[in-house]
């Protein structure tokens, strides 16, 4: 209303009412003194702040501050300091790595513990989105951690899968619908251990696949092509049968069929993220997982009692399966047990087949091994 | 004479009901995805289909909740006050109509085009240049129509124009300028486009809307909703007009320059992610006159605060904002940022602002407006648990995303004694685990708290009207 007349008597309003009340309105208040201080030095700080930082471009260029501060100069002199530590603490162990055969590295303990201490993220970052964090595997990628391989376990072999990649080849077999049919039955029962049809067995005799797979089923490392007769399975899936069908009508890493199964390890040899020692280490590692061929008796103990494996007392289906279970157990502790490991020894004690028993023990000691390696993960601050 | 009768009020009852349920809507999307983050399989439940994966879910959740809810709740209210602080009706109520329909349209084609994935890619831009196009009209119609309102009003009765009314505008006008500039783009079919700029310009131009739809949309024009509502739920004078002037005029010429703090460490040169950021950490005590003032407003009236929960709302809302505004600065500068950037602690401080600030301002706002339209007491019981189930279900979020954001920052620069990265990515990720959870928990709070204003609403304005037909 009219500016002159103060509703609130005694209030130090502006003198201006808003609102059908008109009871909307403004204190001549002063702000508080230290807001008004703060202000001014908000003030004072952004040309602070501005003459200290490159802040203001300037013809084409701009100031550059009186830090003389850039942000590539901040990341080179950070990766310059680790490099400087790197090299101070481990210069000789990288520059022994670089000079030592694989063998040599995995047979010297001080070698080979760093080399699996400084490769846990390498592995993590470069390698687990496929094979698994802990090597375990995933549908598609093989398992790295036990010793069913497709290309050798051997460190060379290890290393020639890492620096080339590789592309396992198995073209599509020619055959009716019912010849695969009964092919892929006899396959899986002799995966699981039964003896498996006569007519698949003549199949499997006549249709090619011993070229590759060999006479035995126990398959060809030099190929990649896999062992048919241990029932582990690298294109491992819910329907087994329909994997198995589908590897054989359509073949693997045949580009011209898209239901072909695809299989391709990229080669890391080329890639220039990864250097000539850090694949060493690689090999090592992948190695150590579990599945690698003995180079010699190396393997040591832990010393720590979570990570022990329980031996068996004799080689009776009794103590067999007792020390399958107690390692399983701990397998469960460590939040690392194998797909397959509790289900073999249900089976195994339903059926007290000692082979089955020993095959469980042997998962649940790897898984063992994998978390003594993996214990570590997890954030600790 | 009634304000019913006195002003146009149909458009700002419908814009303040849609408002809540927008609400509900974009918390419960925001919910979901968040459930997506801790349980991954949420992402397609094994159906095989794009449409509710986080990806295209996200951007629907943050154009409900800003543009849906934010500027349905800021169109009501600037409608509201334009009004009443000038006393006069619209100058086009038609327009008014025009714009809640335009603006609601928006919103549904929103709902349809970004889980089909037909996005710009710009973020809190993501709609494509038709929408884009409809966005400007509504717009353009809801400032032309709230300037012409000042305008036309009664000189002799209503002499000067009251700040909240300023900080509308100057958010009004803002926003324009930003908005029609970020969406410049070719297009080349109804549903794709190219933005006219390219590379790190793009990026700039890109967070220099970013920002001030968080300055101006979030800010500067919830801030008028505060300068009115404070002061009538309250019944108390403004503490300070000069305050009121300086930190207004701060925010206008200040908040513009902060974009480049989203951009540290990336291709943008080194001076201007350092302009953002020296301008940055001097907006604290510019953003803090806002949060000061509505609280000095309060004093000799904190008795208000034990029974009046549509206060409590209004009050709570600025220490969050002052909050928000204290981290989001310190957050600008350099070595804060190298830890804080790409992790959850901007989640975390996104919505220390968003639910403790911008909702909690405008739940006042939409109530008292409520109580005022239909003239009706809203249930005191109900307010009492949306006030809490949203403030315990804020803090939770906040804290959780701290906690997580922090660890995330430190987990990806930490080094063993090798001198290697002691964690991998997963890990990290891994680690956050129990943190996501916690989060959606926070985030169930807050959308019970919201339908529970929603049942508040609908149930006392039905009653209301079950009065007015006994009467008649
Ligand atoms: C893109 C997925 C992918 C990544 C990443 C990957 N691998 Fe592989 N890897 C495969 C596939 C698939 C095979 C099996 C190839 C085949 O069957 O022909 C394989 C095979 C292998 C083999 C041979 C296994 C055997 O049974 O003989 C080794 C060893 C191996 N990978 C190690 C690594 C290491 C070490 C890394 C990280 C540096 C790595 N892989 C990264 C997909 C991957
Ligand atoms: C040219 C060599 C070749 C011939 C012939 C061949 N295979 Fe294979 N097969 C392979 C290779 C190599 C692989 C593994 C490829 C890989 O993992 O990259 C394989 C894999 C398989 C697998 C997948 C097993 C698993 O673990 O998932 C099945 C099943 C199979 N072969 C069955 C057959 C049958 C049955 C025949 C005969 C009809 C046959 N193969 C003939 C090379 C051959
Ligand atoms: C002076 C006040 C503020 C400053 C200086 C500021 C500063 C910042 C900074 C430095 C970031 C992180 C950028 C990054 O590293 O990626 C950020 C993110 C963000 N802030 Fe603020 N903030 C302020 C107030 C607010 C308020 C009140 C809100 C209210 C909702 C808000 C909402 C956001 C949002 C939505 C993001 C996320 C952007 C993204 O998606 O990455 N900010 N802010
Ligand atoms: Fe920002």
């Amino acid at each position: 209303m009219s500016e002159h007349k103060n509703p609130y008597p005694g209030e130090n309003n502006t003198g201006h009412f808003w609102d059908d009340d008109q009871d909307v309105r403004e204190l001549n208040n002063r702000p508080p003194r230290w807001y008004m201080v703060a202000m001014y030095i908000s003030a004072i700080s952004v040309v602070v702040y501005a003459l200290y930082f490159p802040a203001i471009p300037w013809f084409g260029d701009n100031t550059k501050g009186m830090a003389n501060w850039s942000s590539i100069d901040e990341l080179n002199e950070s990766v310059a300091e680790l490099e400087k530590y790197r090299q101070e603490k481990f210069a000789d162990k990288e520059k022994a790595i670089s000079e030592s055969s694989l063998e040599e590295i995995v047979l010297n303990d001080d070698l080979r513990e760093y080399a699996v201490k400084t490769t846990k993220v390498l592995f993590g970052e470069n390698c687990a989105a496929c094979h698994g964090a802990g090597g375990q595997g995933n549908d598609g990628f093989p398992v790295l951690a036990d010793d069913d391989w497709l290309f050798g376990g051997t460190l060379s072999a290890i290393s020639a899968s890492i620096i080339n990649g590789r592309q396992g080849n198995m073209p599509k077999m020619p055959m009716t619908a019912d010849e695969a049919n009964t092919l892929a039955d006899y396959i899986l029962a002799v995966g699981s251990g039964a003896a498996g049809s006569d007519a698949g067995k003549a199949l499997y005799m006549t249709k090619g696949c011993i070229g590759c797979h060999s006479p035995t089923m126990a398959g060809n490392q030099a190929l990649g092509a896999v062992n048919l007769s241990d029932g582990i399975y690298r294109f491992k899936a819910d329907d087994q049968k329909a994997s198995v069908l589908r590897t054989i009508t359509h073949g693997i890493n045949q580009a011209h069929d898209p239901q072909s199964q695809s299989a391709v390890m990229p080669a890391f040899g080329a890639s220039n993220v990864i250097d000539t020692v850090q694949i060493k280490k690689l090999a090592v590692y992948v190695h150590q997982l579990g599945g690698g061929v003995k180079v010699k008796a190396v393997t040591k103990a832990s010393a720590d009692p979570r990570y022990t494996p329980v031996v068996a007392k004799s080689d009776s289906f009794a103590d067999v399966i007792a020390a399958a279970e107690a390692n399983y157990k701990k397998n469960l502790d460590q939040g690392m047990a194998w797909r397959d490991t509790g289900k073999m020894i249900k089976k195994a004690k339903k059926d007290k087949d000692v082979v089955l028993a020993e095959k469980a023990n042997t998962q649940a000691v790897n898984a063992l091994r994998q978390a003594s390696v993996a214990g570590t993960a997890g954030p600790t601050f | 004479m009634n304000l019913v009768e006195k002003y146009d009020l149909g458009v700002v009852k419908w814009f303040s009901i849609m408002a809540t349920v927008y609400l509900v809507v974009g918390t419960l999307v925001g919910v979901y995805i968040a459930s997506e983050l801790a349980w991954p399989f949420l992402n397609d439940l094994g159906l095989d289909v794009p449409y509710f994966q986080f990806g295209r879910l996200r951007p629907l959740h943050t154009n409900a909740v800003i543009f849906a809810f934010g500027g349905s709740a800021l169109m009501a209210t600037a409608f509201y006050i334009v009004q009443r602080t000038n006393q006069t009706r619209l100058w086009s109520n038609k327009m008014a109509w025009f714009t809640f329909i335009m603006w609601n349209l928006v919103i549904v084609s929103a709902v349809v085009t970004l889980p089909l994935g037909m996005t710009q890619a710009k973020e809190y831009a993501e709609l494509e240049w038709p929408i884009d196009i409809a966005i400007t009209l509504a717009w353009a119609t809801y400032l032309y129509n709230f300037i012409m309102t000042i305008h036309i009003r009664d000189r002799n009765k209503v002499p000067h124009v009251y700040v909240a009314n300023w900080f509308f505008m100057g958010m009004m006008v803002m926003v324009t300028y930003l908005h029609v500039v970020n969406s410049l783009a070719i297009p080349v079919s109804l549903t794709d486009s190219y933005s006219i700029f390219s590379g790190v310009q793009d990026a700039m131009i890109q967070w220099w809307w970013g920002h001030n739809a968080v300055g101006f949309f979030l800010t500067a024009g919830f801030l008028g909703i505060m300068y009115y509502f404070i002061p009538k739920q309250a019944q108390r004078p403004i503490y300070s007009y000069r305050l009121s002037v300086i930190h207004f005029w701060a925010l206008m010429f200040g908040y513009v320059w902060l974009g480049a703090h989203h951009l540290q460490y990336t291709a943008l040169p080194d001076w201007a992610g350092s302009l953002g950021a020296t301008i940055s950490l001097a907006m604290i005590i510019p953003s803090w006159g806002g949060a000061l003032n509505g609280i000095l407003t309060l004093s000799g009236a904190w008795d208000r605060l034990r029974e009046d929960y549509i206060l409590r709302f209004l009050i709570m809302s600025l220490a969050f904002y002052a909050m928000s505004t204290f981290e989001g600065p310190v957050m600008s500068a350099k070595t804060v940022n190298a830890l804080s950037h790409y992790t959850d602690w901007t989640i975390g401080h996104v919505h220390s602002g968003a639910l403790g600030w911008n909702i909690m301002v405008a739940a006042g706002a939409l109530y008292h407006m409520i109580e005022k339209i239909y003239n009706v007491k809203l249930s005191s019981k109900l307010l009492a648990i949306h006030f809490w189930t949203h403030t315990i279900g804020t803090v939770v979020y906040i804290v959780s995303m701290w906690v997580s954001g922090i660890m995330q920052g430190l987990m990806w620069r930490a080094y063993d004694e090798y001198g290697t990265l002691a964690y991998t990515f997963a890990e990290s990720v891994s680690a956050m685990h129990p943190y996501y959870v916690m989060r959606v928990m926070g985030g169930v709070l807050v959308v019970l708290g919201a339908v529970t204003m929603l049942i508040n609403i609908v149930a006392t304005i039905r009653k209301s009207g079950n009065v007015q037909t006994a009467n008649a």
